[in-house]
């Protein structure tokens, strides 16, 4: 075509497009100037024109990739060396792997080529040479490799390994299908540590584990693949060779490296680096996900995060894993691997510990781990009592605090108190062997009583020493001692039946705590330290059981034992003074408790600084408290200087993060800016669903706090529907009678009579009143009746309602100062429905002399 | 020797006529070529992977250290990775065709949901790379756009870089170009034109 031709042609078609779609033809026709090949020629490229259309726009490497991917295979080879190919397993980034028959010996395998990247003769000579070693690693936990060679493609010499064929599942879809319990999952890595740990032993480092990697069988029996390969196959060893063989591929498998691997240092990497990866592989299995958000295809931030961010523990996604489950992993996933398992033998061995219930040894025994044994161990205990069990275990860890974080000096005297022991053992046998000679022979007495001698000075000895042991560490025995027969004691029927005890098996916790509580003063009357540790336990047990004078009675004698012994900053002192003071602001007594608060935050901040996590837990407290009191502009402040630096270090999606936005939530919400408050009391609820459950106490906290939300807003069939929600779990898992639950009842409650709902309301207020008429001096007492009354004002049951009105305003007037800001509107609530009582009951001098009263207050 | 700096030598004893050098760089492509197609097999919807620009520049900057030498300049280094991947993309796709035409068994499953996400209308890269051809012989540089855009998957900004021309030119240049495409991959080029 003539160059002058084509720039017409050109030209017009330009210019055309620039016209209207209906008015294209017409143009073109005028533009060409009757020459009809050329207007054809434009016309036929205008039709063809697609501004809006696909063509051309999806590139040509994703056009070749999608017909790969629709097609299957790139090619199929007839054969590879000695094998014939009979079709293609799978296909990554380091090569293909095809089901392939062997004549000689008959059997069918899997052939796995290898895409060397450039074969030089110096790689392929170590890939010979290594991939020997592979084919004599035996085990029924991994995929056994018949033989490597090298056979010739077009593209030049291919190494390939020819090795078992596993038909089976990958680890996580096996876990999935089969849906395998807690026990069958880590059983299963129990297998796959007992596979990696014989090879490690051969001096093979799989150095790519992860759940792809590991075949599961008809016969449930794990199959490692791949052992050994990564090393042989990689150019250079390391990471920064595999960091080349792939991006997308590197990405899947960095999830699963251990922080020395990301590094890229080939001489950091050994059988640790296998322990991480299988740590990872559990976690996963565990979880469901993985312990790191890592980005795709970001690979310096993704090595960032394994490097340096603490995983979520895995209780934090899954309660239930609390406990040795977190523990073991948590060990395995140590960023320093001297503080890992020093070898999947020993990973797999305390697996192994924790499915017979027997203490693992990830970390060293404390009182309450033990105790918490104990209990596993006796399952026949109630479902109650386990419950509580929990709660108290929790409950030593903060007392004990000293104790349980284990300190070199808390490693050492528990070295010597088990010389000591030892000790003490060996002068008993000794003094038995004495004993039996003495009874035997003659000759032998004299020897024999100066031997029983040395071993009772021995056993003197030995006491004494034990006696030196660290206090602290006997205080957590004696605790867990003190609890174990105490109180577990009383609820095996066995112990119960004693000589002079008829066994009770309708003991409650409660009973038995009770009985427990009576007898420290007595029992430990020597030993303070240990009087107030089993007092802050207890007392935290009645705390979650909702008796709070119990638990406050047990909390003022701790704090008043440990001021006395410890000091005012102590920080066992402060634990329990903080434990205090959250009770006194639950029983109304703000006033009480804002001194106390403030006292230990100004201690922490000194002591512990601004960014401790208990520095930031008084933070919130004493937020708790002005808030309480209704002193929002000392609040707000403390809430928002906790929240940034909780984002800061503890990032967004963290239990304790939410806590703050909850908070700063309530006080926009006190404070009557509730479209502020809304976005972050959702976020509240959202990131505490994420992190405990739709049921976890904190979850259903931030729900009351938006159902409140709601309420204040008079969005009131969304509060009603919340608290609805909140109240069922709060049944089934706190009881009808816990304060929480009373209390979420009366809300449900107010919020219907709200909505004119006042027959469906009593029952819900009358209710919530039963149980609050027991406290005769509290202002919720008051506000109960004041609630039944207005349920049943709305009913028209006029009599019926006034005394109660009547005495529900008087009591909430005389009690303001207890009540909390939240619910002060109450008080004059109930007096205005004094009024409308009045007046709907045809009685208008009363009401306007009430409504003179009312609004004076 | 540094492995980006070895494949920077490779393309440029390419681009200077050495096939073996091709033959040393072809499986880099493929391996990019496997990656992405894994993404489909796994289901990813085309709208949810990385644009493709972005993810050819990415495969070019994986393969060449972005702080090694820099080679008479970024641009042609570009404009060289285009050709290699059309002649890597067709040749590949022709032994395909001759391979299906052979009778190759389907190996790989794919999901229901995959296939929906692939199930797309082809485009047989060999026809295209016939009509580009053919395109080059009337307008090389409307040639150049396309196989520096679609093969080389590069912005018209950078095309226009590349050959040394108003980003307003490589637009007309590309739509022009895929119309005449089009037409002709669609067997509706007037006789006689």
């Amino acid at each position: 075509m003539e160059p002058e031709r084509w720039q017409e042609i050109e030209r017009i078609y330009h210019e055309a497009l620039e016209q209207d779609a209906s008015r294209r033809a017409a143009w073109v026709k005028r533009a060409a100037h009757g020459d009809e090949s050329l207007e054809q020629e434009v016309r036929s490229l205008l039709e063809q024109s697609d501004e809006k259309g696909s063509f051309l726009e999806e590139r040509a490497l994703e056009v070749a990739a999608r017909d790969m991917a629709m097609s299957g295979a790139p090619s199929l080879p007839a054969s590879i060396g000695r094998y014939r190919v009979l079709r293609l397993l799978g296909e990554g980034g380091m090569g293909a792997v095809y089901e392939a028959a062997q004549e000689d010996p008959q059997r069918v395998v899997a052939l796995k080529v290898i895409r060397l990247g450039m074969a030089t003769p110096e790689r392929l000579r170590r890939f010979r040479q290594e991939s020997q070693a592979l084919a004599r690693l035996q085990h029924p936990g991994i995929a056994q490799i018949y033989e490597s060679g090298t056979a010739d493609s077009g593209f030049g010499p291919q190494p390939y390994f020819a090795m078992e064929l596993i038909r089976g599942l990958p680890l996580d879809e096996y876990a999935a299908a089969h849906r395998l319990d807690v026990r069958q999952k880590v059983t299963m890595i129990a297998k796959i540590c007992d596979a990696v740990h014989h090879a490690h032993q051969r001096g093979l480092i799989h150095r790519d584990l992860k759940p792809g990697n590991i075949l599961v069988d008809e016969m449930d029996q794990p199959k490692i693949l791949d052992f050994g390969v990564a090393r042989v196959t990689e150019a250079d060893g390391g990471a920064q060779a595999t960091m080349q063989t792939g991006l997308g591929q590197l990405v899947g498998t960095l999830a699963y490296m251990s922080p020395e691997q990301v590094m890229g240092d080939p001489a950091a990497v050994d059988a640790r680096s296998d322990v991480y990866s299988l740590g990872i592989i559990l976690y996963e299995l565990l979880a469901g996900r993985l312990p790191y958000e890592i980005s795709r295809g970001r690979v310096p931030e993704a090595a960032q995060t394994i490097r340096e961010e603490d995983p979520a523990p895995l209780s934090s996604i899954e309660r239930t894993y609390r406990g040795d489950v977190d523990t073991i992993v948590r060990k395995t996933l140590e960023k320093d691997r001297t503080r890992r398992y020093a070898s999947a033998a020993d990973l797999s061995a305390d697996i192994r510990r924790y499915l017979n219930d027997e203490p693992i040894a990830a970390r060293p025994p404390s009182a309450g781990y033990q105790l918490l044994k104990f209990t596993r161990r006796h399952r026949g205990l109630t479902l109650a009592i386990s419950a509580v069990f929990v709660v108290l275990i929790a409950g030593i860890g903060a007392s004990t605090s000293q104790a349980i974080r284990a300190s070199r000096a808390e490693l050492e005297s528990r070295r010597e108190r088990d010389r000591a022991v030892t000790a003490e053992k060996a002068a008993t046998e000794e003094r038995d062997r004495a004993l039996r000679s003495d009874q035997a022979a003659t000759e032998e007495r004299n020897r024999a009583v100066s031997a029983k001698a040395e071993a009772f000075r021995e056993r003197n000895q030995a006491l004494s020493e034990k006696r030196r042991a660290d206090d602290e560490a006997a205080t957590a025995k004696a605790v867990s001692d003190f609890l174990r027969s105490d109180l577990l004691g009383q609820a095996d029927l066995n112990n119960q039946a004693g000589p002079n005890t008829k066994p009770d098996p309708d003991l409650t916790v409660r009973k038995a705590m009770d009985r427990a509580a009576a007898g420290v003063s007595r029992k430990f009357e020597h030993q303070p330290l240990v009087e107030a540790a089993i007092r802050q336990t207890i007392g935290n047990a009645y705390l979650d059981m909702g008796l709070y004078p119990q638990a406050l009675e047990q909390l003022e004698r701790t704090v008043a034992i440990r001021r006395q012994t410890l000091g005012e900053d102590h920080p066992d002192t402060l634990q329990s003074m903080n434990n205090m003071s959250v009770l006194y602001l639950q029983q109304g007594e703000a006033p009480r408790a804002e001194p106390l608060f403030e006292h230990i935050l100004e201690v922490r901040r000194r002591i512990l600084g601004e960014e401790n996590p208990d520095t930031l837990i008084s933070m919130n407290n004493l937020a708790a408290v002005y808030r309480t009191e209704g002193k929002y502009a000392q609040a707000e402040p403390l809430v928002v200087k906790s929240l940034a630096i909780k984002r800061r270090v503890l990032g967004e999606i963290h239990h304790s993060t939410a806590m703050a936005w909850n908070n700063l939530a309530a006080v926009y919400r006190l404070e009557g800016r509730l479209a502020e408050a809304e976005p972050l009391q959702l976020k509240a609820v959202e990131v505490w669903r994420a992190v405990n459950g739709d049921e976890g106490p904190e979850t259903l906290t931030s729900m009351n706090g938006l159902a409140m939300l709601y309420q204040a807003e008079r969005r009131y069939a969304e509060a009603e529907a919340v608290w609805t929600k909140v109240l069922e779990v709060q049944r089934r898992i706190l009881g009808p009678k816990h304060p929480n639950t009373l209390d979420v009842m009366a809300s449900l409650g107010e919020v219907e009579i709200q909505q004119q709902k006042y027959a469906p309301a009593e029952p819900l207020v009358r209710e919530a009143l039963v149980s609050w008429e027991a406290a005769p001096n509290s202002w919720r007492r008051y506000y109960g009746q004041a609630l039944v009354g207005a349920s049943l004002l709305g009913q028209e049951r006029y009599a019926e309602a006034e005394p109660l009105l009547l005495s529900g305003y008087q009591g909430l007037l005389d009690r303001q100062s207890a009540i909390p800001a939240a619910t002060r509107r109450s008080v004059s609530e109930a007096g205005m429905r004094i009024v409308q009582l009045y007046e709907d009951w045809g009685q208008p001098e009363k009401a306007r002399e009430w409504e003179e009263k009312v609004r004076g207050k | 020797m540094e492995r980006g700096d070895h494949i920077t030598q490779l393309l440029r004893s390419w681009s200077q006529g050495d096939q073996a050098a091709m033959e040393e760089l072809m499986p880099l492509v493929f391996d990019e070529l496997h990656r992405v197609a894994r993404r489909y097999m796994s289901g990813e919807r085309p709208g949810h992977t990385l644009q493709t620009t972005a993810l050819v520049n990415e495969t070019y900057l994986r393969l060449v250290n972005s702080d090694g030498p820099n080679w008479e300049g970024r641009t042609h280094f570009f404009g060289v990775c285009a050709q290699m991947m059309r002649r890597i993309l067709v040749d590949w796709t022709r032994s395909r065709q001759a391979l299906k035409r052979g009778g190759e068994a389907r190996v790989l499953d794919l999901d229901s949901e995959a296939l929906a996400a692939v199930n797309q209308p082809g485009m047989d890269l060999v026809a295209l790379d016939d009509a580009l051809n053919a395109l080059s012989v009337i307008d090389a540089r409307k040639g150049r756009v396309v196989e520096l855009r679609f093969f080389g998957g590069l912005s018209v900004k950078e095309t226009a870089d590349v050959l040394g021309i108003s980003p307003e030119t490589v637009q007309r240049d590309w739509k022009m170009a895929k119309s005449w495409l089009r037409r002709e991959l669609n067997g509706a080029r007037p006789r006689g034109a």
